[in-house]
């Protein structure tokens, strides 16, 4: 470390312990100017006088060789609150809040969607995790008090009063607070990702996430992680609140660990006759900005306190929102909570957690939800794609192993084919070309229980869905499918073919990113005939998926179609209101003296008349009939008597559709064991011959 | 109907699969299985002449069930049977993945007919008793050795034939009927005579105005057809020592019950049966037995609403044409 490197931490702690170069010289016993020097890079301290230094501000020796920092003083962090427009104008809600409902699947899909663009390392996967936490009683306070939460009370009280949507759903928070002494956390930390990098203020992903509103940052490789789907975050939070800690991938001011920050999202609302404009941020005072909060550097305890603790160093975020709700209201315990963050990640991720089976091989995204209490664990999930997505799952495991198959001869065989896609050139530049670009098809029997299979799930860059839409256009006969369309970078193919194809689909998307067809980007930037190779290539993908799909021809039938019904000779439906009467139910078990003891239910047609009815009682055979067993005694529960003159024969009471009647068999009519014996019960009509 | 028996049986869901087929070693293409018409077609144009056909098989069934449930040596197994030839086949399988159990079984050209039902089943030790049935498949498939695709249909075959060439004798007595319905044989089959000029045209490729006229003919066929195979399954069944009916199993077992509802609908099928056959055996009631045999067959050849729609079309044409 030179000196001028020395000197330059050396100011800044001074700066943060809020020491002077004077009262340093005093601490130290040196002179006004040796401080100077040391600072201005002119002179370096004696080791005695290094660790004196280290000693005073409380770090370990060595810290100033490692360039260690003091962390900020957690009593100068403070909540900020924007004052209002000087122009009157009030804001009575976020924008871009109100266009995402705190729904879980919205939530997960914007939120992991961020995680999954901002990964880091290409050969681990981007870890995200989301912990349900609730606390209650004295962690609770401790929470709050760390929070500063009682300095936003009144601020709180103010939003409630003045605006309408935002004030309901705050006003319920506030109030379940207060009578369950409870409160749900929701935290999202990701790991393997690059972290909230970049200035205060400037563009880069910490201003993108904490300052900005509506902020796409539109870059080259993706959508433009932390867009307008970060909103969801705060939507979640029923008070408009999360706290933010990030371990960052480039340090900035000569840190990475534990960036923290807080902001609330509230409407326009007064205090004590001051006006705010609504959003507040929880951070350190920037006496540059008129007292603005900067995010500062917490040491472990705060992190401890505000619940923002991070597993290990790797780079990362975690997002704390707190009072997380199911805004659209189908989750009404933490237990429901989970199982729709997980399926909410399940169904938007699952191609990105699916590798290859070889060693090392890792999924682009692991993903965990969990539950906890007051800090205590109480559940944990590894959300698995081949539990929700099982065809699908595996269709691209079997791509990513190169196990496709051209003919299937398994049910959990993979089709694999090309569609080719051609690019064309640019308009205007001589130098480009059109090339093929080999898309992939993949196809495979869906799961037994699929709910809706015959889907084509459309897929580019980082396997990322863009759509999964119905195919209608199946010929007769063919059994459930899924297939999945693989273009550009998620072929995997050679970078000289994938990446022009990438750039051609992308202009080929609407903002939604939810399909490829023509677009006036698409025009602009390719020469004359574009509209018409997008339009070619979703008709190749359906002709291609049609000829894999087609079933085998048969040979020429002989019975002609029209009498092919009119012959079928599948045994008919039961009928839903037959005739006659039938057992509805029947029960029982065989007695200590070896006899079948029944207790049967009855439904009759509806008439006015009593049906006269015989319970004819057999032991069940594999084939030919099924022998009949005489009955010791029968019984009528309810509904029926027995006939008269007969003891084997029941009359329903008039006009009764059910009834119960007991049955004993005669055991020495049994053919067999009865506990050997399989039962059913008949029903004959009436009258007839004794047996 | 619902059974009873005197053990604790499975309540979950048991169900199989068929993942591949391979025959003489040879893997079939899969599309010639259909998992959800639980089917499987093994006649091949290419290959007519296979030995044995080898199906892999996985059978899924409730684990926490079978896990708690107080059954000792659960053996899972697959189980190939046919009617016709009265063969049942089984293999016991192996655990795969703690909720399902997989295994092969082989179904021998030589041993079979035509369609081999494949079952699955859950036998266990119950209270001491070894080998108890505690859970089973509730819809085989269909392993169809004639069948080129995975249908399952299960229709009355029919087929053309010249009743007057010298290659069908036994059809020369008919010759002058447009059809024929040969019940003699293992299964029941209806010649359609090619001499009549038209039927054949008009059966396979109608055009528009004459669709009704081949509707109503092919309501006729059906309905002779019917007709005929209920009055021989009638016949066949036989009467126990009691007096009772017996089903006559087989494809005459299937044309009574799809018959008798429409026959004697207040009745329940086993009652209807056993009136049908007292009145063949008594002689009386014949005409009104017959008539309803009757009614029941039109309705399955739906021939009142064909017959409508002819009588309609055929106004109207003269109408156009007056």
């Amino acid at each position: 470390m030179t000196a001028e490197d020395f000197g330059v931490w050396l100011g800044r702690q001074l700066r943060r312990a809020g020491l002077s170069q004077a009262e340093l010289a005093s601490e130290l016993s040196v002179t006004r100017a040796a401080v100077s020097a040391w600072v201005t890079g002119r002179a370096e301290p004696r080791r005695d006088k290094i660790e004196a230094i280290e000693r005073l501000f409380g770090l370990d020796t060595g810290s100033s060789a490692s360039r260690t920092e003091i962390p900020d003083n957690f009593e100068t962090v403070h909540w900020y609150h924007r004052p209002g427009h000087a122009d009157g104008g009030r804001e009575y809600g976020d924008t871009a809040a109100f266009a995402f409902d705190g729904d879980p699947a919205v939530l997960t899909r914007e939120a992991t969607q961020n995680s999954l663009d901002e990964r880091l390392s290409s050969d681990r996967p981007v870890h995200v995790r989301y912990v349900l936490e609730e606390l209650e009683g004295e962690h609770l306070w401790d929470f709050l008090e760390a929070l500063r939460w009682h300095d936003l009370e009144e601020h709180f009280q103010a939003a409630i009063e003045g605006a309408q949507k935002v004030g309901r759903v705050l006003r319920s928070g506030l109030d379940e607070l207060r009578e369950t002494n409870a409160l749900t956390l929701l935290r999202i930390e990701d790991y393997n990702a690059s972290g909230l990098t970049g200035d205060e203020y400037e563009d880069g992903k910490f201003a993108a996430v904490l300052r900005r509103q509506l902020d796409s940052r539109k870059s080259a490789t993706a959508g433009g992680s932390y867009g307008l789907g970060k909103a969801t975050l705060w939507s979640t939070s029923r008070f408009g609140l999360v706290l933010v800690n990030s371990s960052l991938s480039e340090p900035y001011e000569g840190h990475r660990r534990n960036r923290l920050m807080g902001r609330l999202n509230l409407p326009w609302h007064s205090v004590n006759g001051r006006s705010y404009a609504g959003p507040a941020w929880l951070g350190r005072e920037d006496p540059n900005r008129d007292g603005a909060a900067r995010s500062w550097w917490g040491d472990d305890e705060t992190v401890t306190r505000l619940r923002l603790s991070r597993e290990g160093s790797a780079p990362g975020t975690s997002f704390l929102i707190v009072g997380a709700h199911d805004a659209t209201g189908n989750a009404g315990s933490l237990e429901e909570f989970k199982r729709s963050l997980v399926s909410g990640l399940a169904h938007s991720f699952w191609p990105s957690m699916v590798s290859g089976d070889s060693p090392g091989e890792h999924p682009p995204l692991e993903a965990t939800v969990a539950i906890r209490r007051n800090g205590d664990v109480l559940s944990e999930e590894r959300v698995n794609p081949y539990e929700y997505e099982p065809a699908r799952s595996r269709a691209i495991n079997a791509f990513l192993n190169g196990t496709t198959v051209t003919e299937k001869t398994n049910a959990e065989d993979v089709i694999a084919t090309e569609v080719p896609l051609t690019v064309p050139a640019l308009r205007g530049d001589k130098a480009s070309v059109s090339i093929t670009h080999k898309a992939v098809l993949l196809v495979t029997s869906s799961s037994p229980d699929a709910e809706r299979p015959n889907h084509v799930v459309w897929m580019r860059g980082n396997r990322m869905v863009l759509t999964d839409r119905r195919f209608y256009d199946v010929p007769l006969g063919t059994e459930p499918f899924e297939a999945i369309l693989l273009a550009g970078l998620a072929t995997q193919g050679p970078t000289e073919e994938t990446e022009p194809a990438e750039r051609f689909l992308r202009s080929a998307e609407p903002p939604e990113h939810n399909d490829w067809r023509p677009t006036d980007d698409l025009t602009a930037t390719y020469v004359r005939g574009a509209a018409t190779r997008i339009k070619e290539f979703r008709k190749a993908v359906n002709d291609r998926l049609r000829e894999v799909l087609r079933p085998v021809v048969a040979t020429a039938e002989e019975t002609p179609k029209v009498l092919k019904d009119m012959l079928n000779l599948d045994p008919p439906p039961p009928p839903r209101s037959p005739g006659h009467p039938t057992v509805q139910d029947i029960d029982g078990e065989v007695g200590a003296d070896g006899s079948w003891r029944l207790r049967v239910e009855v439904r009759f047609p509806e008439r006015k008349d009593p049906w006269e009815f015989r319970p004819v009682l057999r032991f069940v055979t594999r084939s030919g009939p099924h022998p009949r067993v005489a009955w010791a005694d029968l019984t009528p529960v309810r509904g029926c008597v027995l006939a008269e003159g007969d003891l084997h024969r029941l009359e329903s009471d008039p006009g009764a559709r059910h009834a119960t009647f007991e049955g004993v068999s005669d055991v020495n009519d049994h053919p067999v064991a009865a506990d050997m014996a399989m039962v059913e019960v008949d029903l004959e009509r009436g009258r007839g011959e004794e047996r | 109907m619902r059974r009873l028996v005197p053990y604790p049986v499975l309540a979950g869901e048991i169900a199989l699969d068929i993942t591949e087929v391979r025959l003489d070693g040879v893997p079939l293409d899969y599309r010639m299985v259909a998992p959800s018409k639980r089917t499987v077609a093994l006649h091949r144009a290419e290959r007519e002449k296979w030995g044995e056909a080898r199906l892999s098989v996985r059978l899924r069934t409730p684990v926490e069930e079978l896990r708690n449930g107080d059954w000792r040596e659960v053996l899972p197994q697959v189980i190939a049977f046919e009617r016709r030839t009265n063969t049942r086949d089984v293999v016991v399988l192996k655990e795969r993945d703690g909720d399902s159990w997989v295994g092969e079984i082989t179904v021998f050209a030589d041993r079979h007919l035509g369609r081999v039902q494949i079952g699955g089943q859950i036998t266990a030790t119950v209270g001491g008793v070894p080998g108890r049935i505690i859970g089973g498949v509730d819809a085989p498939w269909t392993v169809d050795l004639q069948a080129t695709t995975p249908t399952r249909e299960n229709s009355i075959k029919v087929t053309w034939a010249d009743f007057s060439d010298e290659a069908n004798p036994h059809l020369h007595d008919y010759r002058q009927d447009p059809w024929y319905v040969e019940t003699t044989g293992q299964e029941p089959l209806i010649y359609l005579n090619r001499k009549v000029e038209g039927l054949e045209e008009i059966l396979k490729h109608a055009r528009a105005p004459e669709r009704e006229v081949r509707e109503a003919i092919a309501s006729e066929i059906a309905k002779d057809a019917w007709v005929t195979l209920f009055n021989d399954a009638l016949f066949a069944a036989e009467i126990d020592e009691d007096e009772r009916a017996e089903w006559p199993g087989g494809w005459r077992e299937g044309v009574l019950k799809k018959l008798l509802p429409g026959a004697f609908p207040d009745l329940s099928p086993r009652e209807a049966l056993q009136e049908a056959v007292a009145r063949c055996r008594s002689g009386e009631g014949g005409g009104d037995l017959q008539n309803r045999i009757r009614r029941s067959a039109a309705l399955q050849a739906r021939q009142y609403r064909n017959i409508g729609a002819l009588i309609r079309s055929t106004r109207r044409a003269s109408e156009e044409t007056r």
